[in-house]
């Protein structure tokens, strides 16, 4: 007489019920952890312009200057979250967690600074847009908790418009007054960014639902919400126009304005000052 | 019907968890540890090398490293080489270690205390510098596999690349190397570059990314030297800095 033959039935069928779920456990784990994931919950949401006039901004050196207008050129907008996005699990997804804690890099999780959202395309965004807010595209967003947002920074081209548009073959452009002490100039200010520059790590901080989510704001901060530097401190306006012409022009290539120009360009490639939103207006 | 009853779920979690996933009982390996500055340490950076045609050459490079972790074993727990001296190529052995048999990644290591000594030269203009860097920096999920066969011998290197020190750029995938920024700092103009002399630099035309926080020629040193750490040559690792 062996083992088996003195197990009560209940014990046996406890104990094949136990094989069953090794067998199961078995089968799971032999799953392609990657193949049957469920698509995460996604949704579209409209990106448009800030219209938004600048604000008014006093500069470290003591001017206050005022932008009427500012393009710049960028591609491949991508959301971000910084934490995990729970997503729709698979009930073998569950099993996964539970005996492999630390399958962070399973289909459904994206960890802190991962891309979750997209907008395809090339723009020239202009600040403060027309009237009613330009439209970008719809981003094809997860429904998350966003904290980020990254694009590449480009070259206009002169199919982007008129071919004698001062924007052709640059990446940014600032247009405003300086003023202080009683005297005021106005200047423009023309920036190149390098070959493949990704500007990463612009604000975002949203809450993407299913449905019903407000619209997605590109915002210019001439002033930096968080430090309170401004995009144009460093720079002497006056000492730029020797001879008061009230006029002046910084841009690359110009030993006269090579400071300025390297200052404002670091200024407009870091994320200091620009942010995206989706509060209600 | 519900087929795992949840009583079994710790169960069942435990048994996986305490089948090995490998066998673990082969025996040990011994992992060397080894920094390696290649030539661009050992025989300076040639001009050919830079945008701007300066060269150079280093009299020091000592470099602490700590916390050499391989296969979750920390190998050497703190080292201090310099890296000029030749090493056909081999780097410099800093310890080693017992190791299960195993194939391993994700290693990581930290550095800190660079302590850098050279000049640069071009059309017999010649600038010198002696910085140390007293920042810890952590590198990690480095993208290299130790493999380690009982009673073999694996080395696991790390490699320091001082061209880093150079770049034009800190988001570049393809910087240029350029000395010209560092040679214009020399304010009093006694050939020796300082950290003061740097402190009071702006960085000009130099990109440091997207962060906002690199205004200054020392900063932007201490930024660049918390890139040099790789692993067998180009392997990268995440970096972390672990004091400001």
């Amino acid at each position: 007489m062996n083992s088996h033959s003195v197990l009560s039935r209940e014990a046996r069928r406890a104990r094949i019920f136990t094989r069953f779920q090794y067998l199961m456990l078995f089968l799971v784990c032999a799953v392609p952890a990657c193949d049957s994931a469920q698509e995460a919950p996604r949704t579209r949401v409209p990106v448009l312009v800030d219209h938004q006039p600048l604000a008014s901004v006093t500069t470290d050196l003591g001017y206050t200057v005022k932008l009427s207008a500012v393009r710049l050129v960028i591609s491949g907008l991508t959301f971000t979250v910084a934490g995990e996005v729970h997503t729709v699990r698979s009930w073998h997804q569950e099993l996964l967690d539970l005996i492999v804690p630390s399958a962070h890099a399973h289909p459904g999780h994206y960890q802190g600074g991962e891309v979750a959202g997209e907008l395809t395309g090339r723009f020239v965004i202009a600040w403060p847009a027309a009237a009613g807010a330009v439209t970008l595209g719809d981003a094809d967003i997860v429904v998350a908790t966003y904290d980020a947002a990254n694009f590449m920074v480009g070259i206009a081209e002169a199919t982007d418009f008129a071919a004698t548009d001062p924007l052709v073959a640059h990446t940014a452009e600032l247009v405003g007054t300086a003023a202080r002490d009683g005297r005021q100039l106005s200047f423009v200010v023309r920036v190149d960014a390098p070959g493949a520059r990704e500007l990463v790590g612009v604000p975002f901080e949203a809450i993407i639902a299913t449905a019903d989510n407000n619209p997605i704001v590109f915002h210019f901060r001439p002033e930096d919400p968080l430090e309170g530097d401004t995009a144009l401190d460093g720079v002497d306006f006056f000492a730029l126009d020797p001879d008061a012409t009230g006029t002046i022009t910084i841009a690359p290539d110009q030993p006269a304005t090579e400071d300025a120009y390297n200052v404002v360009r670091r200024a407009l490639l870091t994320h200091d000052h620009y942010e995206f939103s989706n509060h209600k207006e | 019907m519900r087929l795992f009853s949840k009583p079994l779920w710790p169960l069942i979690a435990a048994s996986v968890a305490t089948i090995p996933a490998c066998d673990d009982s082969k025996g040990d390996g011994t992992v060397v540890i080894a920094v390696y500055g290649e030539s661009f340490i050992e025989d300076g950076i040639p001009a050919a090398d830079l945008a701007d045609g300066w060269a150079v050459q280093f009299e020091t490079f000592k470099v602490t490293v700590a916390e050499v972790t391989v296969g979750g074993t920390v190998v050497i727990p703190t080292a201090t080489v310099d890296l000029v001296p030749a090493s056909n190529g081999a780097g410099h052995v800093i310890g080693q270690a017992a190791v299960g048999e195993g194939s391993y990644d994700a290693s990581s290591f930290v550095v800190r205390d660079l302590q850098i000594k050279g000049e640069a030269t071009r059309e017999g203009v010649v600038k010198r510098f002696d910085w140390t860097f007293a920042g810890a920096t952590r590198f990690s999920a480095c993208e290299t596999t130790t493999q380690v066969k009982a009673d073999g011998e694996a080395t696991f290197q790390v490699t320091i690349h001082a061209d880093h020190l150079l770049v034009d750029s800190l988001v570049s995938e393809e910087p240029n190397l350029i000395f010209q920024h560092f040679a214009d700092a020399d304010g009093n103009s006694d050939g020796i570059i300082t950290q003061t002399e740097l402190e009071a630099t702006d960085i000009g035309a130099l990109d440091p990314g997207s962060g906002g926080d690199i205004d200054n020629l020392w900063q932007w040193l201490v930024a660049s030297q918390r890139t040099v750490g790789h692993v067998d040559g180009e392997g990268h690792c995440a970096a972390e800095a672990l004091t400001p």
